[in-house]
This record gives structure tokens, C-alpha cells and sequence, in this order.
């Protein structure tokens, strides 16, 4: 998990220095154009999954921006949140570019973050497939109810309702299916490809 | 020498066997590499069946489900995952939680060795179970020492591989408008020799004439002297356009005959589906759509008799009256154009000469026969909200429980054979006061996909001879009935008893 600090080598010339880890995800977008909108709506919905399966997830997301050795990419919390405000459907929207290497810094913790909630994760998709063959309301299962409500609270708080993609989304049924669709794609983020997997499958349909 | 590799997972295994290229030279290693692939297989939990084959089978698995992996991810089709010409392995989503995977058996391995068709094993996943096979295939990718020439290969889709049936939708629309407006400015062109006689054509007749540049045959039903002067035209054309799927347009061709005299002598209270869009109104209540898409599957599936012999889906858009009589369909792919005798569709058509069906609501199906003979419907537009159960109920507690006693008795003497599905099949299933089966729904996919094993079609069919259609206003009392793999049946109030 620790990255070595060598990564800073000697021949970084002009830019910052880019750190190995993220050498394993291949540049996909066109050189000063920045990530496509889908890309970047993305990443911010699975960070919001992530925040609303565990409490201190936007604290985690800080911190292992400084485990991973990428506080050079995140900085600081203002700065996170404004790389999440390239999502078009934020209340906060700006119309500033989200840059490759960004988008990677975001998807590297995403995917450690999942890794280490893999468990519950796990075990959350399991209730809900156990209870939606059984026809019990999710509401019943504490866990899985906590993980609903709150991805809906966080969602409803930070999206703009006037926009026509959200105000799809209005209902409490449509904001559970997207929060378990976004439950089972944390889950193959956290296999031995899923990094690659989840980074790749953002430019579906995106590139030339 | 022979190797053995494992890639254990909660829920799949992947087991493979093969042997090491003697020449490589590595042979001292402690763990040499596996070059030749004898023989592949696949576990997964839950599931008897075991999934095996030689390389074939193993790199369209490896392709397969590594495609529909990042197809679950992004959303986006990718081929690779549905590529049923080349390879061996399809994965479909069936449900929010439930993923098919289906595996043909190899060519040389089509029949057994009585000479009996092997039927491609098919085999429902749920998410993580799913995640698991993509785990396990993943594994195998990383372990550099096994079929190193198998490869992990990773690549978006491009915008036009995406775009592919986005683009020919947006294409169709706009093809269709422009054969159309040939179809219209032909059919213009030729009709002014004739002696025009404004008084004859109705006046309302007019209102349709102007959607002609929408919709692409309405000029054929805009009025009956124009119908019988364009026809010639319409099918000289229609190979290109729509037309051909239209029963009235083309006469001779369509399958749907048995509705063609009527509709080529009578204004427009026939079959023509589009036409009847055009001025009836549309129904729009999900629950009312809800209560008719099972009225049409009710109709449909006891009727389709004869399963075996499709090569493709058949697709059909139907349209429905309110009562949940059939006045209309309309194939939508070109299979279902050839075959509509095929399926019982023609003579589930309501005799439209006895009532006049242009000014009744409609509603609009979307029903597809697939080649293995299941049944499929859905509102042709979704449903707007979600749909309630707006029947009657029965809740009187004595009532309910002698029908429940009864339903019980009634399924359990109809219900023959050993099952050889595996999971629990859940039915809705209505009953009216006189204890006959008024109404049955099939609750989770096993029980829409096994339908055919359980006596419900037989009995609601037996109970509603004399009506094609259930009353709908009448009182029923729901229950919830589950047939179990080993053959225990459970019968219980939908809500409880209360």
C-alpha cells in the first residue's frame, strides 16, 4: 500500500513530479483538453458512495491523499472540493477543467478506500440481494438503511435540483438504485484489476 | 508435465489444467509456466453445473466476462461480452442484481452421444457472484506463469464503437423522415391525375395529413382513395422504408392477412397500429399499463403453442385497448416481420370490424418471443410511476383463508413432475370468490423463466375459456404462492393474514 518516496525522480524538469503510482493508469484524454463530463460526474458519485458508506470518508480521502504521496495533486480540503465541483450536476459547479492527472489522484484513493471497506461493502450488496428476493423493505436492515439514507441526504444536499439529469432523480427509489449501482462498482474497484477497471470503463465511449 | 492452477474465490473457482512447453528450458522452476491449456473449469457456488471446456471455452469465458465487467461499470454495450458468432460465452444483465451467463457448447460438441441437441448451460448470477468470476479471471490475467499469452487488455470504447447504436438511432428517425417524404411526394405526384373530390374525404381526415412528415406511412391511410392509389407505390418503396412492417401498406406480403381485407376496403378502424396511435389516445396510468401488461402476457403465453424454430427474438410493438383486447401489432425487427405466424399474435387479434377502435384509449406494448421460447412484455414507454395493485381486494379473514385453502388443493392435484429449476419460483396469483384463478404474475425471473414447469398458466387458461380477458372490477384475493426446487409448495395471503 506504502509507495516508495523515490518516486520523486531526478528528470522532472519543468512540472511537479508525477508519483509511480499513478503510472498504472493510462492517459486516456487529449493533452490540455481535460477529463469528459461523464468522467468527472463519475468519480465525484463514487466518492459521495464512499462518504455515505463510512463516516470519516472525506477525512479518509485527505488522508490518503498524503499516504499515497499525492498532497502534492490534493492539497487540501478546498482544494478536493474543488476538483469535486468539476462534477456538472454539483450545486457548487465550476467551469474549471479537471486535468488527467487529477482525475487519477481521485480514482487511486477511491479504489484504496474501497479496498479497505471491502468487507462491508461485501456484505451490504449481499443484504440487499437477500432482501430484494425476499420482497423485504431495505429499511429493515439497519446497516444498508444507514448507507441509503445517507448517500441521499448527501446527494440531495450537494446537487443542483434544477438540473434536468438530478431532478430524473428526484425520487427516493431512483437515488437507492443509483446508490447500490454505485455500491457494486466500489465493489469491483476493490479487485485485483478494479483500479484499472473503474479508470478505464470512465472513458467508455469518450475518446476519439 | 501436468500443472494444475487455482484461482479460489468465495463464490468461483477457476481450475486449470495443462502442461509446461518442455522446450522453454525452465523446466527446474518451482513453478514453471502453464503454455498449453488442456482443460478449463469453472465453479461458482450454488451452482451444480460444472463449466468446462479446452481453450476455446476458457478464452471466451476470460473475454466475455472481462467485457461485460467494464460493460456493469461504465454502462456502454461492449461487444466482446454478447459475441455469441465467435465465442462461446454470453453475459446479459437481466435484472438490477441478476447477470446471465449463458455458455454454448463447442462446435464439435453441439450433440451428445445419443445424438440429442446440447442446450447452452445458463446460469443467473447475482452481483457478487459476478464480481467474484470477474475476480478469479482477473487473478489468472496477474499470474504471469499461466498462458502468459493471455493477456489483461484494457481499452475504452471509442465514440463511434459507443456510438454505434446511438448513432443509427438518431439515424433511423431521420432515414425514415426523408423515405417518407419521397413515399408522400410520390404518392402526391401520382394522385392529382385521378379526379380530385374534396367532399368525399371527410373533413377530420385532414388532421392526420399534416403528420405525414413523422410518420412514415400515414399517407397510405389518410384517406381510402388515396390508400388505393398509393399502395402500388408504397410497395415499390417499401423495401427502404417502414412500410413493410405495415399491414395495410402492403397487402400481399404481411403475414397479418387475416386482418388485410377489412382494412383494405373499410376506413381506418383496422390494424394499423400506427394509424390508430395517431388518433387514439394514449394510456398513461402506470397502474392501468401495469394490470394490462399482464393481461397481454396472460393472453399471449397461454396461446403460444409451438416454441421451438426461432433463430432470433421475434420483436412486436402491440397495441392494447383498454379491456386489454389486442387491436393492433407491428413487427419491429425484420425476423418478427417473416415470422409473425409463428406466433399466435394473428389470431389473438380482436376482429376490429365490430367496434370502432380510433377513438378508444390505447396503450402500447412492447412483446418479444424469444428463441427460447419465453414470453416477454413491457409498456412500449415504461412506466411514468410506479405501479399499485388497483383491483378489489378480498379481505375478509374466512373468505381469505377457505380460498387459500382451496388455491392450495388446486395447485398442489395440478402440479406434476420433478422441478429442475433451482431457485424458489414466486407468483402473484388472484383469485375471485368462486375459488377460480383470476390473475397470476410472476414475481422474480425463475419464475418468469420456468413458468412453463408450474400449473398456473393451465389452470388461470381453464378458469378464463369463455373470457379472453379477466373482469378486472371483479374482487379478488391475492396470495402469494412459492414453488420450492424440492417440491414443497407454499400458499399464503399476499399482505399476512390480518
Amino acid at each position: 500500500m506504502n509507495v516508495s518516496v523515490s518516486a520523486t525522480p531526478l528528470n522532472s524538469p519543468t512540472t511537479q513530479s508525477q508519483p509511480l503510482i499513478l503510472d498504472s493508469l493510462p492517459d486516456l484524454t487529449i493533452e490540455g483538453r481535460g477529463c469528459p463530463r461523464r468522467t468527472r460526474l463519475q468519480i465525484d458519485l463514487i466518492l459521495l458512495a464512499i462518504e455515505a458508506l463510512d463516516l470519516g470518508g472525506s477525512e479518509a480521502i485527505l488522508a490518503f491523499a498524503q499516504e499515497l504521496d499525492l498532497n502534492g495533486i490534493i492539497k487540501n480540503r478546498v482544494n478536493l472540493w474543488r476538483l469535486r465541483s468539476t462534477n456538472p450536476l454539483r450545486r457548487s459547479h465550476t467551469r474549471r477543467p479537471l486535468s488527467t492527472l487529477e482525475a487519477k489522484a481521485l480514482v487511486v484513493i477511491a479504489c484504496y478506500i474501497a479496498r479497505r471497506l471491502t468487507v462491508v461493502i461485501r456484505q451490504l450488496l449481499l443484504v440487499y440481494q437477500q432482501m430484494t428476493e425476499k420482497q423485504i423493505p431495505l429499511e429493515q436492515n439497519l446497516r444498508l438503511a444507514n448507507y441509503l439514507e445517507r448517500f441521499k441526504a448527501h446527494f440531495r444536499s450537494r446537487m443542483n435540483p434544477r438540473r434536468s439529469a438530478v431532478l430524473v432523480l428526484a425520487s427516493d427509489d431512483k437515488l437507492d438504485e443509483l446508490a447500490m449501482d454505485l455500491l457494486a462498482q466500489l465493489l469491483f474497484c476493490t479487485g485485483t484489476a478494479g483500479m484499472q477497471r473503474f479508470w478505464i470503463s470512465l472513458f467508455d465511449g469518450e475518446i476519439e | 508435465m501436468n500443472i494444475q492452477r487455482k484461482y479460489s474465490l468465495p463464490n468461483c473457482t477457476l481450475l486449470l489444467e495443462g502442461l509446461s512447453d518442455m522446450n522453454s528450458g525452465q523446466t527446474m522452476d518451482v513453478r514453471p509456466i502453464l503454455s498449453i491449456l488442456v482443460n478449463a473449469e469453472c465453479y461458482l457456488s450454488g451452482v451444480e453445473q460444472t463449466l468446462s471446456g479446452g481453450r476455446d471455452f476458457f478464452e471466451s469465458l476470460v473475454v466475455a466476462v472481462s467485457g461485460y465487467a467494464q460493460e456493469f461499470l461504465s454502462k456502454i454495450p461492449h461487444a466482446e461480452a454478447h459475441n455469441h458468432e465467435l465465442g462461446l460465452v454470453d453475459l446479459q444483465q437481466i435484472d438490477d442484481n441478476l447477470h446471465r451467463l449463458t455458455v454454448y457448447p463447442e462446435q464439435d460438441r453441439m450433440t451428445d452421444h445419443n445424438g440429442h441437441q446440447i442446450d447452452p448451460a445458463e446460469i443467473d448470477l447475482t452481483t457478487v457472484q459476478l464480481f467474484d468470476l470477474v475476480e478469479a479471471v482477473d487473478q489468472f490475467f496477474a499470474d504471469t506463469q499461466t498462458l502468459p499469452d493471455l493477456v489483461l487488455q484494457l481499452k475504452p470504447l471509442s465514440q463511434s464503437d459507443a456510438g454505434g447504436t446511438i448513432l443509427s438511432k438518431q439515424a433511423l428517425p431521420a432515414g425514415v423522415g426523408v423515405s417518407s417524404l419521397a413515399v408522400a411526394a410520390l404518392a402526391l405526384f401520382l394522385i392529382p391525375p385521378p379526379v380530385i373530390k374534396p367532399p368525399t374525404t371527410q373533413p377530420q381526415k385532414s388532421s392526420s395529413v399534416p403528420a405525414s412528415g413523422v410518420s412514415p406511412t400515414p399517407t397510405a391511410t389518410s384517406s381510402p382513395v388515396a390508400a388505393a392509389t398509393a399502395n402500388p407505390i408504397a410497395n415499390a418503396i417499401s423495401p427502404t422504408s417502414e412500410a413493410t412492417a405495415n399491414p395495410v401498406a402492403n397487402a400481399t406480403t404481411t403475414p397479418a392477412a387475416t386482418a388485410n381485407p377489412i382494412a383494405a376496403t373499410s376506413p381506418p378502424t383496422t390494424a394499423d397500429l400506427e394509424a390508430l396511435i395517431n388518433t387514439a389516445p394514449e394510456i398513461t396510468d402506470a397502474s392501468k399499463l401495469y394490470d394490462l401488461n399482464r393481461q397481454v402476457y396472460n393472453q399471449i403465453n397461454p396461446a403460444w403453442v409451438n416454441r421451438k424454430g426461432l433463430n432470433q427474438s421475434l420483436v412486436y410493438r402491440v397495441g392494447v385497448a383498454a379491456d386489454g383486447a389486442i387491436v393492433g401489432y407491428k413487427a419491429v425487427n425484420s425476423s418478427a416481420n417473416d415470422a409473425s405466424g409463428q406466433t399466435p399474435l394473428p389470431n389473438l387479434l380482436y376482429n376490429p370490424a365490430s367496434r370502432d377502435a380510433s377513438k378508444e384509449p390505447l396503450a402500447q406494448f412492447k412483446v418479444v418471443f424469444t428463441p427460447r421460447g419465453i414470453l416477454e412484455t413491457s409498456p412500449w414507454f415504461g412506466y411514468k410511476q410506479k405501479p399499485k395493485v388497483v383491483t378489489p381486494l378480498i379481505s375478509d379473514a374466512e373468505t381469505v383463508k377457505t380460498l387459500n385453502l382451496q388455491l392450495y388443493q388446486q395447485i398442489r392435484s395440478n402440479w406434476q413432475g420433478t422441478p429442475s429449476y433451482r431457485r424458489d419460483l414466486i407468483y402473484r396469483v388472484g383469485v375471485n370468490k368462486s375459488g377460480s384463478l383470476a390473475d397470476y404474475e410472476p414475481i422474480n425471473q425463475a419464475a418468469v423463466d420456468n413458468a412453463k414447469e408450474v400449473p398456473l398458466p393451465k389452470l388461470f387458461q381453464a378458469s378464463n375459456s369463455s373470457t379472453a380477458t379477466p373482469k378486472t372490477d371483479e374482487a379478488l384475493a391475492q396470495y402469494k404462492v412459492v414453488f420450492k426446487p424440492n417440491g414443497d409448495l407454499e400458499v399464503t395471503p399476499w399482505g399476512g393474514y390480518r
